[in-house]
């Protein structure tokens, strides 16, 4: 309980107060600013590598369940959601649902 | 438009009765891919160790799912509270050119303010895709209600959804947690690439993919921050918008 606590003092600067900045930048921004700026477009650039790392930090390093699935497997899986969104005119719903799908499967055929 | 007309636009206010609409498509189909999402975060905090209610809490603290999973993975792993703000704060850049397009289309210019700053609180991934898709059905007066009670509703729901995947998690067969556990990273993915429009865009999901591997080899305490500033620089660098490239050099057009 006292941890929780703990981690929840910390999130208030180190995740609301540095996640609500940016919200709070663009409301002041909407009236002035381009949104096709290049510091705008780098930044949404670097936030977007910044995700696509954090997935595949998931995908090739995972701790707990995830851990005991074969590696070529949630590679695998990863890699049959990204062609069912590229085969199926950008699905995105049914694209995750099969990264989903497919890890269970792949897991099966491979345990 | 005459000028009469246009000067009863600009003192125009929100009709707030447009929040019910919100709330309403809340609870359909989009509420329930979120819905998807956010047990998966259950089932992956559960699964790396971390206390429910502090993952609780980063729901209405955070709103933003990559934020929050981000905040929770480099805590685990022991990172320093300010490289974890820094990582966070990276992520949360992409919610600035949201509010920015979210408002542009909702907002009355000559309304209050404070309504804006409320709606940017609420404004994530998936509100900004429904204000793309769903908004042309509804009254410009309740644009910005809409958006706000579909967003409170969402958030109050996933704090209601989150501790029911925490809690399944430990029940499930292993395979189908993993599968739960993986919902976030596929549904990261999916939206990174539904919502790519320039060139640079794929080629920064490009490169944080590939150049992460590599970081966590040569520095695996800040691999994240790695791969997304040097990845997204790269991207930037390489694929960056010739138009603007022209315009900042002050060459002239073809």
């Amino acid at each position: 309980m006292s941890e929780a606590l703990w981690i929840i003092a910390c999130m208030v600067p180190a995740g609301m107060a540095i996640t609500y900045v940016w919200r709070w930048l663009g409301v002041v921004a909407v009236t002035r600013i381009d949104p096709e700026s290049d510091i705008l477009l780098w930044v949404r650039a670097v936030s977007t590598a910044l995700v696509a790392a954090l997935v595949m930090r998931i995908v090739i390093a995972p701790s707990g369940v995830l851990a005991d699935i074969p590696l070529a497997a949630r590679l695998l899986a990863i890699a049959s959601g990204v062609a069912v969104f590229a085969l199926w005119g950008r699905a995105t719903q049914a694209g995750t649902f099969a990264c989903v799908i497919a890890l269970g499967v792949l897991a099966l055929v491979a345990g | 438009m005459s000028d009469e007309h246009r000067w009863q636009v600009e003192r125009d206010t929100y009709d707030w009765t447009g929040i019910w609409g919100g709330v309403r498509a809340a609870l359909s189909m989009p509420g329930l891919v979120m819905a998807c999402s956010f047990i998966g975060f259950g089932a992956l905090i559960n699964d790396l160790g971390f206390p429910l209610l502090a993952g609780t809490a980063s729901i209405p603290l955070i709103w933003a799912l990559p934020g929050q999973v981000l905040f929770v993975t480099m805590w685990q792993a022991g990172a320093a509270l300010l490289l974890i703000a820094a990582a966070v704060s990276l992520t949360a850049v992409r919610l600035l050119p949201m509010v920015i397009g979210v408002l542009a289309q909702v907002r009355l210019p000559g309304a209050a303010r404070w309504p804006e700053f409320l709606l940017a609180y609420f404004t994530a991934v998936t509100i900004w895709v429904l204000s793309v898709t769903h908004l042309d059905k509804v009254p410009k007066r309740q644009h910005l209600p809409w958006l706000i009670g579909l967003g409170a509703t969402l958030m109050a729901a996933m704090c209601v959804v989150m501790p029911v995947g925490y809690h399944v998690a430990d029940r499930l067969p292993p395979v189908l947690a993993a599968c739960m556990v993986f919902f976030t990273p596929a549904f990261f993915l999916l939206s990174l690439l539904a919502s790519a429009r320039w060139r640079f865009d794929w080629a920064a999901i490009a490169a944080g993919v590939v150049l992460l591997p590599l970081a966590r080899w040569f520095a695996p305490d800040v691999d994240l921050l790695l791969a997304g500033v040097g990845g997204g620089t790269l991207a930037f660098v390489l694929f960056r918008p010739r138009r603007k490239g022209l315009i900042n050099r002050g060459e002239p057009h073809e």
